[in-house]
């Protein structure tokens, strides 16, 4: 047994027409085991399954559950799936941020700033360590009072104490180990390529140190590529009712396996998020195209504006344009749903085929497909295969003397930015 | 998907925040930095080298049944050693 979880293996050939080849052997139809069972069985098991973005999984199945039975959740249960949503999508980015991305940058031996941060690494581990608790902490609190993402969830009583002190310790972290501000302020702060500058010459974080090194080194625009994405426009229902027709197709499991729209392979990211979101992100890539800096530049907006976010109360939510950004929902069909949700490393859509009662107890599915981040972005003519080939370009092109280990740690460092969520095999030749 | 394979502590390292797990059968080093009191016969869920949580017995064995399950749609060898408990399916 290799893998349960499946790899990713991605040969690098420079001198080939092809740079880039990328296979895959994750395994796309798992979801195929929840055929046959209760709906209110599969919502249960589904984050088991799916756990290190068991939120964006679960709020994807509840939305495509609720979309094919014609439920709906009650306000507290929707407003405790969006809270949870944005904390697992700060959880995550904290762990590129700050276990990630400076790991990365430091093989590449080229930056000495980077070396030095990635060998005080016991400071940043035990601040993860930290975020980590306080997400278990949110999630347990949000599920005291009744489960929020059982479909047609009831109203749920969250434990507020808990609820807050978690809160506060993402934001905490986000802070003091990220920001060096609170986020809002330092999204009010940071708005052109200029501020990002300043604000990292001035900060004493990690996640400055990064800006510095990545700056320094000259590889703000290494793996830019011409990669059309899926922009949050139609991250709606628009996507999910064109995207509707094609998880029903036969060859449904050769779509999820590398999906494209109209031919074309897409971005999801929250690069491709940010970079129609916020002023920032939108400078950076007029400079730097999808390059690195936009790339990390965009972890850091969107954990600045999830933790403005988290800070909100439920009731406060008023922002429904957000909201919307979150999730999306349709039923293109009787007893049909599509669910997705803005995970942490893109769009995650879920089709279910629902046979039986409107009630969840006597609903049974009797078709599951999940379509994930990472088959759009590791599609074999996608983001990442294109980005290597401009990688390789870039570590020819160096002045020093460019050696393959060069290379490797330059090809590590860009896969990491996109983030393919399962381990990956890289081989160069 | 991101599947995050539950797996058992069989020796652990306290000054280093190593341990060595059984992951479906193969022993595999990875970092506990990001969990707290993990003791060896516990087990944890891991991904890309780290364990995430802590779970119960119970909760692995109805992760791993699961996900052998999964795995058996797409024909992957599975030899994975399911830990003792009810797998309450």
């Amino acid at each position: 047994m290799s893998d349960l979880a499946g790899q990713l293996d991605i040969q690098l050939r420079p001198d080939a027409r092809t740079v880039a080849r990328i296979t895959s052997s994750r395994p796309l139809s798992a979801a195929g085991v929840f055929v046959g069972k209760p709906v209110a069985r599969v919502a249960g098991q589904l984050p088991l399954l799916f756990s290190v973005c068991g939120t964006a999984q679960a709020v994807a199945c509840a939305q495509a559950c609720e979309a094919a039975l014609g439920l709906a959740p009650a306000p507290s249960a929707q407003a405790a799936r969006i809270l949870l949503l944005r904390a697992e999508t700060a959880k995550e980015h904290l762990w590129r941020l700050l276990l990630d991305w400076p790991a990365a940058l430091a093989r590449l031996d080229v930056i000495p700033e980077a070396v030095q941060l990635a060998a005080q690494s016991a400071e940043r581990e035990a601040a993860m360590a930290a975020a980590m608790r306080a997400f278990l902490q949110l999630r347990a609190a949000l599920g005291t009072g009744g489960d929020p993402f059982l479909p047609g969830a009831d109203r749920i009583r969250p434990a507020a104490d808990a609820v807050e002190s978690a809160r506060a310790i993402l934001a905490e972290t986000a802070t003091e180990q990220v920001l060096g501000v609170p986020a809002a302020r330092w999204l009010a702060a940071v708005l052109t390529p200029t501020d990002l500058r300043h604000w990292a010459a001035q900060t004493a974080t990690p996640a400055a140190a990064l800006v510095r090194a990545l700056t320094a080194a000259g590889l703000a625009d290494v793996g830019r590529c011409a990669i059309d994405r899926l922009s949050p426009g139609v991250e709606g229902s628009g996507l999910l009712r064109q995207l509707a027709p094609i998880l029903a197709a036969a060859d449904a499991d050769d779509f999820v396996a590398a999906p494209h729209l109209q031919g074309v392979p897409r971005e999801t990211s929250p690069f491709a998020r940010e970079v129609v979101r916020g002023e920032l992100v939108s400078a950076l890539a007029a400079a730097h195209g999808n390059g690195l800096l936009p790339r990390l530049a965009a972890l850091l907006t969107e954990l600045a504006r999830q933790t403005v976010q988290l800070g909100l109360d439920a009731e406060d939510t008023d922002e429904e344009v957000a909201d919307a950004a979150m999730m999306a929902a349709a039923a293109p069909d009787a007893g049909v749903g599509l669910g997705a949700a803005a995970a942490a490393r893109g769009l995650l859509v879920h089709r279910v085929a629902i046979a039986g009662s409107n009630r969840t107890g006597g609903a049974q599915v009797r078709g599951y497909r999940i379509l994930a981040p990472t088959e759009w972005n590791f599609h074999p003519a996608g983001v990442v295969a294109d980005g290597l080939a401009d990688v390789a370009m870039a570590w020819a092109e160096r002045r020093v003397t460019p050696t393959p280990a060069q290379l490797e740690a330059l090809a590590r460092l860009y896969v990491t930015a996109v983030d393919p969520c399962v381990d990956y095999r890289l081989s160069i030749s | 998907m991101c599947l995050a394979i539950p797996a058992q502590i069989l020796a652990l390292d306290e000054g280093t925040d190593q341990a060595v797990v059984s992951l479906g059968g193969v022993k595999k080093p990875i970092s506990l930095a990001l969990v707290e009191d993990a003791a060896v016969g516990d087990y944890v869920l891991v991904h890309v080298g780290y364990a995430l949580n802590k779970v119960s017995p119970e909760e692995a064995a109805r992760t791993l049944a699961l996900i052998q399950a999964a795995g058996a749609l797409d024909a992957a060898a599975v030899d994975g050693d399911v830990p003792t408990g009810e797998a309450s399916r």
